[in-house]
C-alpha cells in the first residue's frame, strides 16, 4: 500500500491534526426526522468525537443510510440541530463542508463517461475557484489515491467502462483527495470482491490512524466489529445501543435486535469478537 | 493531442466560414464596404445566434442529465412566439417593437416555468423539465390561436417562428442588439464558469452535494440564464431549431465529456454550423429567388447526424 505523500500537504487545506484542529465532532441534539410516509427520528441525541471509528449497523429500515446522510447535510432535519466543529452544520458553505466531510454513497451512477481520473479529480472542486483548473498537485493527489487503493491502471479508464466495484473503489478515492477531516460511507463493501474489501478496510484504518474520523454504515456485523472502535446500533429510528463492538457483539444483543440468536465466536488474528449464524 | 487539434479545427472552420459569408454574394466573392456593411451584421447575429443555442443546449444536457434536451424545452421560445405573434397582431412590428415582445414573452415564460418548478422551496431538474414541456404547449396553442386571429401575417409568423439572421438591421436595432449580445455573452461567460459544478451533476445528486456543488443554487443559475439566453437569441433571430440539440453531441465526441471544453467548444461549433445552413439558404435564394427558414437546413442537417452519434453511442 502506497502511503499518502506527506511532504506535500494540498493548497488551502489546513493540517489536520493541529491542536486548533481538536474540536468536537458531531455532536446531534433532539434531532427529528420524517419522510413523507413515516417518522424515524425523534428527539436522537448523541455525539461523534472528531477522528473516532464509529459503525452505524441495525436492521433494515433503522435509519442508518439517512443518519449519515442527515450528518452529511443531504437531508434537513426536521427538528434539532447538528453541530459539527462547534459550529452548526446550516452555517457552513457547501464547499467549506465538503473540505471537511465526505460522504460515499452506497450506488454511484454516472451521466457522463468521464475517465477514473477525471472523476477523482472532481474531489478537488472544494478547493478550486469556479474558473480555476485543476493543478498539477491536483492530478498529483488524485493518482496517489488511485496507488492507494491499487487501481492505478484504470485512470484512463471509462467510469462507465470498469466493474461496479472498481467504481465504487473510484468514488472511494475521489472522497480521499477531498481531504476530509471524517468520512461518511454507506455500505462500502457492496459490490467489493474479497480482495478489494480488504483493501478498503486496510485503507479505512490507515486514514483513521492519520486522524481522519470515520462513519461507517454497515450491515455486516462482523467487519464492522474489526475495524471500529465504536458501535451505534439504531433499530426503527431510536439508537438502542452505543458502546464498544467487545460489549455489543453478543448473542443476546444481536437477537434483541436483529430476532436471530447467532453463534458467538473470536476472530482468530484480531481476537475481536464474531458471530456466526446457525444454519441447520 | 486530440483536444488541442479539435480547437484548432474549429476555430478555423469558423473563420473560414466568416470570410466566405462576407465575400459570397450574387456578384461572386467580393469584399467591399457598402456590402460588408449589410453582412457584417448578418454575420454576427448568425455567429451569435448559433453559438448562443449551442453552448445553452450543453449546459442544459449537462443540467438536466438527458442527451435529448433542446434549449427550447424550457419554455422561453414558446413565450418568444407568444410575443411576436401578439406584437404582429397588435401592429407593433417596430424594430424595437417586435425584439421587445419576443424577449418580454421569454421573460413571461421562464418566470411561469420556474414558478411551477418550485416544490415547496425546491426545484428538481424533473420538475424543471415537466414545467417547460407544459409552459410550451400551452405557448404554442396560444401561438396557434394568435395565428388564426391576424391572417394576414400568419406567413411572417411562420417565417419567424422557423428562425432567420436575414434580419434588417437600422442604427438603433443594431445598437440593441449590440447591447444585448455583449450582456448574453457575459451571461455565457459565467454558465462556462460553471463546468465543473456541472461535470460533477453528472453523478448522484447527494455525491455532488457532498462534493461542494449547492445543486439547487447551480439549478436555478443555469435554468434562468439559459432562459434569458434563449429570449434573446429567438427576439433577434427567430427559434432555430437543432442547433443546441445537435451541436453539443458533436463537440462531446471531438473533446470528451468536460464542460470546460464542451461549452466553448459548442459556442465555436454552434456559430460554424448556423453559418454553413446561412449560407446554403443565400445560396438557394440566389438560385431560386426563394428564402427559407434557418430551422429547414439545419433540421434536415441535425437529423442525420444525431441519429448517428444515438447509434454509435448505444452500439
Amino acid at each position: 500500500m502506497t502511503p499518502r505523500n506527506r511532504n506535500t500537504p494540498p493548497r488551502n487545506t489546513p493540517p489536520r491534526n493541529t491542536p486548533a484542529n481538536t474540536k468536537s465532532g458531531f455532536v446531534v441534539k433532539e434531532l427529528c426526522f420524517s419522510y413523507a410516509q413515516k417518522t424515524l427520528f425523534e428527539n436522537l441525541t448523541v455525539s461523534i468525537k472528531e477522528g473516532e471509528f464509529c459503525s452505524v449497523v441495525g436492521p433494515n429500515g433503522a435509519g442508518k443510510s439517512t443518519f449519515i446522510k442527515l450528518l452529511a447535510r443531504l437531508l434537513e432535519p426536521s427538528a434539532g440541530e447538528i453541530i459539527f466543529r462547534d459550529r452548526p452544520l446550516s452555517f457552513y458553505r457547501r464547499k467549506e463542508l465538503a473540505q471537511r466531510i465526505a460522504y460515499v454513497p452506497q450506488e454511484s451512477y454516472f451521466a457522463l463517461d468521464f475517465t477514473v481520473i477525471e472523476t477523482v479529480l472532481q474531489g478537488r472542486h472544494p478547493y478550486l475557484k469556479p474558473l480555476e483548473r485543476y493543478h498539477s498537485s491536483d492530478y498529483a493527489m488524485a493518482r496517489s489515491a488511485l496507488d492507494r487503493l491499487q487501481i492505478s491502471k484504470l485512470a484512463e479508464k471509462g467510469i462507465n467502462n470498469i466493474s461496479s466495484g472498481e467504481r465504487q473503489l473510484a468514488v472511494i478515492a475521489r472522497s480521499i483527495v477531498q481531504h476530509p477531516s471524517v468520512i461518511l460511507l454507506d455500505e462500502p463493501l457492496n459490490h467489493l470482491d474479497l480482495s478489494h474489501q480488504q483493501q478498503v478496510l486496510t485503507m479505512l484504518l490507515e486514514l483513521n490512524r492519520e486522524g481522519v474520523g470515520v462513519v461507517l454504515v454497515a450491515h455486516d456485523l462482523n467487519y464492522a466489529a474489526l475495524v471500529s472502535e465504536r458501535m451505534l446500533v439504531f433499530s426503527e429510528g431510536k439508537l438502542v445501543e452505543d458502546g464498544r463492538p467487545e460489549t455489543l457483539l453478543r448473542a443476546d444483543i444481536v437477537q434483541r435486535h436483529w430476532g436471530v440468536k447467532p453463534l458467538e465466536g473470536r476472530h482468530p488474528e484480531s481476537g475481536k469478537p464474531q458471530i456466526f449464524l446457525p444454519i441447520s | 493531442m486530440r483536444s488541442n487539434l479539435g480547437w484548432i479545427v474549429l476555430v478555423v472552420l469558423l473563420a473560414g466560414l466568416s470570410l466566405l459569408a462576407l465575400a459570397f454574394g450574387p456578384a461572386g466573392l467580393t469584399l467591399d464596404s457598402q456590402i460588408l456593411a449589410s453582412r457584417v451584421p448578418r454575420l454576427l447575429l448568425t455567429i451569435f445566434a448559433g453559438g448562443i443555442l449551442a453552448l445553452v443546449g450543453a449546459a442544459l444536457q449537462g443540467l438536466l442529465q438527458n442527451p435529448l434536451v433542446d434549449p427550447y424545452i424550457i419554455g422561453s421560445s414558446s413565450g418568444a412566439g407568444v410575443g411576436v405573434a401578439l406584437s404582429l397582431l397588435l401592429g407593433w412590428t417596430s424594430v424595437i417593437g417586435r425584439p421587445l415582445f419576443a424577449f418580454a414573452g421569454a421573460a413571461g415564460a421562464l418566470f411561469l416555468v420556474y414558478t411551477l418548478a418550485r416544490m415547496r422551496g425546491r426545484m428538481s431538474r424533473l420538475s424543471l423539465i415537466l414545467a417547460g414541456v407544459a409552459v410550451s404547449f400551452v405557448g404554442s396553442s396560444l401561438v396557434m390561436v394568435l395565428m388564426v386571429l391576424s391572417r394576414e401575417q400568419l406567413a411572417q409568423i411562420i417565417y419567424f417562428l422557423m428562425g432567420s439572421t436575414k434580419v434588417v438591421f437600422t442604427p438603433t436595432k443594431l445598437w440593441v442588439f449590440a447591447g444585448s449580445a455583449v450582456v448574453s455573452l457575459g451571461a455565457a461567460g459565467w454558465l462556462v464558469a460553471r463546468w465543473r459544478s456541472l461535470d460533477i451533476l453528472s453523478t448522484n445528486i447527494e455525491a455532488a452535494e457532498s462534493l461542494g456543488v449547492d445543486t439547487q443554487k447551480l439549478t436555478t443559475e443555469v435554468f434562468v440564464l439559459s432562459a434569458l439566453l434563449v429570449g434573446v437569441v429567438v427576439a433577434f433571430a427567430g427559434a432555430i431549431s437543432f442547433i443546441g440539440l445537435v451541436v453539443p453531441h458533436i463537440v462531446r465526441f471531438i473533446f470528451g465529456p468536460r464542460h470546460l471544453r464542451v461549452l466553448p467548444g459548442s459556442f465555436l461549433a454552434g456559430a460554424s454550423l448556423l453559418l454553413a445552413s446561412d449560407l446554403c439558404l443565400r445560396g438557394f435564394a440566389m438560385a431560386t429567388g426563394v428564402d427559407l427558414p434557418l430551422s429547414v437546413v439545419t433540421t434536415l442537417f441535425g437529423v442525420p447526424v444525431f441519429l448517428y452519434i444515438m447509434r454509435r453511442r448505444l452500439a
